[in-house]
């Protein structure tokens, strides 16, 4: 299953925190994972076990304490890897304009171009009309997509998303699932996704990797084999309670177990 | 035969209801508005009112205890004498300058002390010792140092505003929220643009409330070492008048510097507004 010509490939990568008594605390892994070009793949897991710090290590914000992780770039995008952050992501001194413009202005895009292009993923993202107010005076849903507008507009290969709707509403966050398929659908974007909510992970992901307790490993990668181009709501078919029964089960040992550790920590 | 019903009939109703339409609840906002604006008006002008009269009526000596509308002719005489004007200046100059070196050297030394644990560890505890020394028992060193004239005074500012601004500006940046750091880190930002775009602007708000303090702080500090050097400047005009028993003149000094200390005040608060428009104002918040 594992794709043999991997955007992101992960081996044995594990991360630990120094502790008091100079003991290493294990928050992650060892992990090996393949991530094929223009792959979705969501990461579920009991809280704690590594998820966040699994995206910091690909994204650069954090580094493996063993193992190690290749990124393998076409070249062909502003910013290679882009990433969307639960909360705390856009700047609520720039208006929105000026927030998805931020990738592409650092990075050298000359101020006409990139203000095309922010103001492009604004309307896509269904904000035309909002490009001067600032995040202060916006809803978290409108938030969240300036996030994921400021994410895209660098045009990255790999888009790293860290719970990226767990603040939304239900019925907003089934909104934003879908545009976010339809954005991706037609792009060469390998996404690596972490959520706590399995049916967002299967309406989403090409596969979903189930995590065990901390510290964090692979328990199972399971393919979502399902054909979004057809009609009808996949969410109410029974396939998709199948599916979610399944990742379920796998994951309830996991949560139990970690639940414990802290029971037994406390 | 039954009971009167006033006597068993406990039942009662507990009526709640609008305190009248929405018109008239609206009209009533307003009007307690325009209440609260005219009573932030009138209570000075009471007092204005009550001082005169105490003045006029003989309730006090006038002499030592001017009425306000002798300041006016007494801001007259000051005027015409001529003197006014240019201590009036020699003041602004003294303040604004030592305010700008000041606030640049505070902004800088907090910016490096709030981003490198390095320079913290080397500056911070000298500094924080500094902090607490009072400024004006320095006078009479920089009067040895720089000589009689402006520089002592400026430098007296200068020092005052440094220690305010760095000690605000090193917190602000030292506490700029890791996750608009890791935003940018993400989209591979550079020092330059990490600065630009996420420490200074995080950091402004902050800043802006440390220098709008220093403003009013460096017109105080700019009358007290006028009082010491007694040269030019409108705290010399106020202690010049004092000995010469030129009371008006005197409260007309002080009236005047504390409208400069008010417009200047007012100055860095409307740039501060202008420059972080994201934050909320304080005025809007304090409508009650």
């Amino acid at each position: 299953m594992a794709p043999s010509d991997p955007a992101i490939s992960i081996r044995d990568l594990s991360v630990s925190f120094a502790a008091r008594r100079s003991q290493a605390v294990e928050a992650l892994g060892p992990i090996s994972l393949d991530v094929g070009r223009a792959e979705f793949i969501s990461i579920v897991g009991p809280s704690g076990c590594g998820k966040s710090t699994l995206l910091r290590v690909i994204a650069g914000l954090q580094r493996p304490s063993s193992g190690e992780v290749d990124l393998h770039f076409e070249g062909r995008s502003v910013t290679p890897i882009a990433t969307v952050f639960q909360d705390f992501g856009i700047f609520p001194w720039k208006s929105v304009l000026s927030n998805v413009q931020f990738g592409l202005r650092i990075n050298g895009v000359p101020k006409h171009e990139s203000k095309e292009r922010a103001e492009e993923w604004i309307d896509r993202v269904g904000l035309a009309g909002f490009e001067k107010s600032y995040p202060a005076h916006l809803s978290g849903g409108m938030r969240q997509r300036v996030a994921i507008a400021r994410a895209l507009a660098v045009e990255p290969e790999v888009l790293l998303m860290d719970e990226p709707f767990a603040a939304l509403d239900a019925q907003l966050r089934e909104i934003m699932q879908d545009e976010l398929l339809k954005i991706c659908a037609g792009r060469t974007l390998t996404t690596l996704f972490v959520t706590h909510s399995l049916e967002e992970a299967i309406v989403l992901s090409d596969r979903v990797a189930i995590m065990t307790s901390r510290p964090g490993r692979v328990l199972e990668c399971t393919e979502i084999a399902i054909d979004r181009t057809a009609d009808g709501p996949f969410r109410e078919s029974p396939q998709f309670g199948a599916l979610r029964a399944h990742l379920w089960s796998q994951l309830r040992v996991e949560v139990d177990k970690q639940l414990e550790a802290s029971r037994s920590r406390g | 035969m039954t009971a009167p019903a006033s006597v068993l009939d406990r039942s009662s109703v507990v009526a709640r209801r609008p305190k009248g339409s929405i018109e008239t609840v609206a009209a009533r906002e307003r009007r307690n508005r325009a209440l609260r604006i005219s009573l932030g008006l009138v209570t000075p002008v009471v007092v204005l009112l009550l001082l005169q009269a105490g003045a006029v009526w003989h309730w006090w000596d006038r002499r030592i205890y001017p009425a306000p509308t002798d300041l006016i002719s007494a801001t007259r005489v000051l005027w015409t004498s001529s003197h006014l004007e240019s201590n009036f200046f020699a003041t602004l100059r003294l303040v604004l300058e030592g305010f700008a070196l000041g606030s640049a050297a505070g902004l800088f030394v907090g910016f490096v002390t709030g981003l490198s644990r390095i320079a913290r560890s080397a500056l911070e505890p000298m500094l924080s010792t500094l902090y607490v020394v009072p400024k004006i028992a320095l006078l009479p060193i920089f009067l040895t140092i720089f000589g009689f004239g402006q520089t002592p005074k400026i430098a007296l500012v200068t020092v005052t505003v440094f220690f305010f601004v760095w000690i605000s500006a090193m917190e602000a940046f030292a506490t700029v929220p890791s996750g608009f750091v890791d935003a940018a880190k993400a989209f591979s930002a550079n020092r330059r643009a990490m600065f630009v775009h996420v420490y200074f602007p995080s950091a402004l708000p902050q800043i802006m409330v440390s220098l709008r303090i220093s403003m009013g702080v460096s017109v105080l500090i700019a009358v007290a070492g006028e009082f010491v050097i007694g040269t030019q400047g409108l705290g010399y005009l106020i202690i010049n008048s004092t000995q010469l028993f030129l009371m008006p003149a005197a409260y007309a000094a002080i009236a005047i510097v504390s409208i400069l200390g008010v417009v200047l005040v007012a100055i860095v608060t409307v740039i501060g507004r202008f420059l972080t428009p994201w934050a909320e104002s304080s005025s809007k918040r304090s409508a009650m």
